[in-house]
């Protein structure tokens, strides 16, 4: 077997496997963006079904959405001559970026969280982070707890505690 | 089900490197697990540095009240802190991670010099400091936090001829403070501490310890003309203490406590650029409205 060169790298595919044990068939040039699948590309062990423990099936699918969107079909061929198509292009993709996480429920945002990390895609997982971010930002931490549906662990003391060390900001 | 109190820590970090200082504060009383996984690293979304407006006497910098008020320019918000800063005859220096550098105006040539942390009331003393004449313009800075190691204090005082500076440098812990004159001159220096002086003494100071060395920056025309028609009441430097890049110079006319106006130093140019909408109108006017005559700084 001969080290594949870049145009024979292009056109293979990787079978995935969700947690939940749903087979998906990716590009290799779309798994790249991958940190994870890239590694094991490099080190040529993506031979029959690679396993992600911890994405299922709906997770996975999500993933694989974002990675189509964001390949390029024609890395080596397609070049942008126009400053001003490049900046709507730039443009669109936010666009489609922001309609993507907006459109996730609180559960599907917190295991792309942590399939992205796994994964190791960081353009996504800023996303979602990014997302995350904008929903706490000026919410008090009841406020906060209520949106995450967490339970306060603090005793009543350690809360007074935790207030009176920044009182002006919980004002 | 998603269980976002055990959130693995490094994504729930990359979730706080995008909150500004005061949601992060929020974050961090949210449950047990938030508070102990997120680092204090100093890494937020503010990008200009908050300033702090208090109530002063008008000629000096003597605190007048124990009420300190908290500007965030990033999201425009203004926020009040009580602390215990002792308000009789005491002035305010510099003010950067979360300490305030004071002295106490004994009319005399001895000066004490002192940290306070307004959000805890603690105290650190530091080595009484001679002044050359007492109402002599004393500026006075710090290169880091005073309860680490390294923080050098670093204090300027212009002599009667006006081109010459000396220069008093001492650490937390020292028993005395280290003292030498020099002649400005204007030299391209880098880890440098900045001093804006009343414009009486038209130049920005700056020195760097390392080298030992000085220089002096005029500041823009602009602001002579303020201070010579009178409508400039007083100047301001502003650092971000973990970006040199960040130095701006606030100047201030009323009685507000927040600023008029915000310029940026651009290094590289060696010139002044105005920071345009840094302080929002509303809350400019808001603060006008409140009796008392109140200066800021970072």
């Amino acid at each position: 077997m001969s080290t594949p060169s870049s145009s024979v790298f292009s056109y293979r595919v990787l079978k995935l496997k969700s947690s939940d044990g749903e087979i998906f068939e990716v590009k290799q040039t779309v798994a790249v963006q991958s940190g994870v699948l890239k590694q094991m590309m490099e080190d040529g062990c993506t031979e029959g079904e690679i396993p992600l423990n911890n994405v299922d099936s709906p997770t996975l699918a999500k993933i694989i959405e974002w990675c189509n969107k964001h390949h390029d079909d024609d890395v080596e061929g397609r070049v942008l001559s126009q400053e001003k198509e490049k900046e709507k292009e730039k443009a669109d993709m936010k666009r489609w970026e922001s309609e993507f996480i907006d459109a996730l429920n609180r559960d599907e945002l917190y295991f792309l969280l942590i399939g992205s990390n796994y994964m190791n895609i960081k353009e996504l997982l800023d996303c979602a982070a990014q997302k995350v971010a904008g929903m706490v930002k000026g919410k008090t931490p009841e406020a906060i707890r209520e949106m995450f549906n967490i339970q306060s662990d603090f005793t009543e003391e350690e809360e007074k505690a935790i207030r009176k060390e920044n009182q002006w900001a919980f004002n | 089900m998603s269980n976002w109190s055990d959130l693995p820590i490094e994504i729930l970090n990359l979730i706080v490197e995008h909150l500004y200082y005061i949601d992060q504060i929020r974050v961090r009383a949210v449950c047990k697990s938030w508070r102990s996984n997120i680092y204090n690293d100093g890494k937020y979304a503010d990008k200009l540095p908050w300033i702090m407006g208090y109530q002063s006497t008008a000629s000096e910098n003597i605190i007048l009240s124990n009420l300190i008020y908290l500007y965030e320019p990033s999201q425009k918000r203004s926020y009040r802190v009580e602390t215990k800063i002792p308000t009789d005859s005491t002035m305010l220096h510099a003010s950067k991670f979360g300490w305030l550098l004071l002295s106490e105006d004994t009319m005399s040539f001895s000066r004490p010099l002192f940290f306070h942390c307004p959000f805890t009331n603690e105290i650190i003393q530091l080595p009484n400091l001679n002044s050359m004449k007492w109402d002599s313009q004393i500026k006075a800075t710090f290169s880091t936090a005073p309860t680490s190691s390294d923080c050098v204090i670093f204090v300027l005082q212009p002599y009667s001829d006006r081109y010459r500076i000396r220069v008093s440098t001492c650490s937390p812990g020292d028993m005395a403070w280290n003292s030498l004159s020099f002649t400005c001159a204007f030299q391209k220096i880098k880890n440098v501490f900045y001093c804006a002086f009343h414009p009486t003494f038209p130049y920005m100071g700056a020195y760097a310890p390392a080298l030992q060395e000085g220089k002096i920056h005029p500041y823009l025309p602009f602001i002579l003309r303020l201070f010579r028609q009178k409508y400039l009441r007083n100047l301001h430097l502003i650092d971000s203490p973990d970006d040199d890049k960040n130095l701006l110079l606030a100047y201030y006319s009323g009685y507000g406590h927040y600023p008029d106006c915000v310029f940026r130093f651009d290094q590289s140019q060696m010139e002044w650029f105005k920071i345009k909408n840094f302080i929002s109108v509303s809350s400019y006017n808001e603060d006008r409205q409140e009796r008392g005559r109140n200066r800021n700084f970072e």
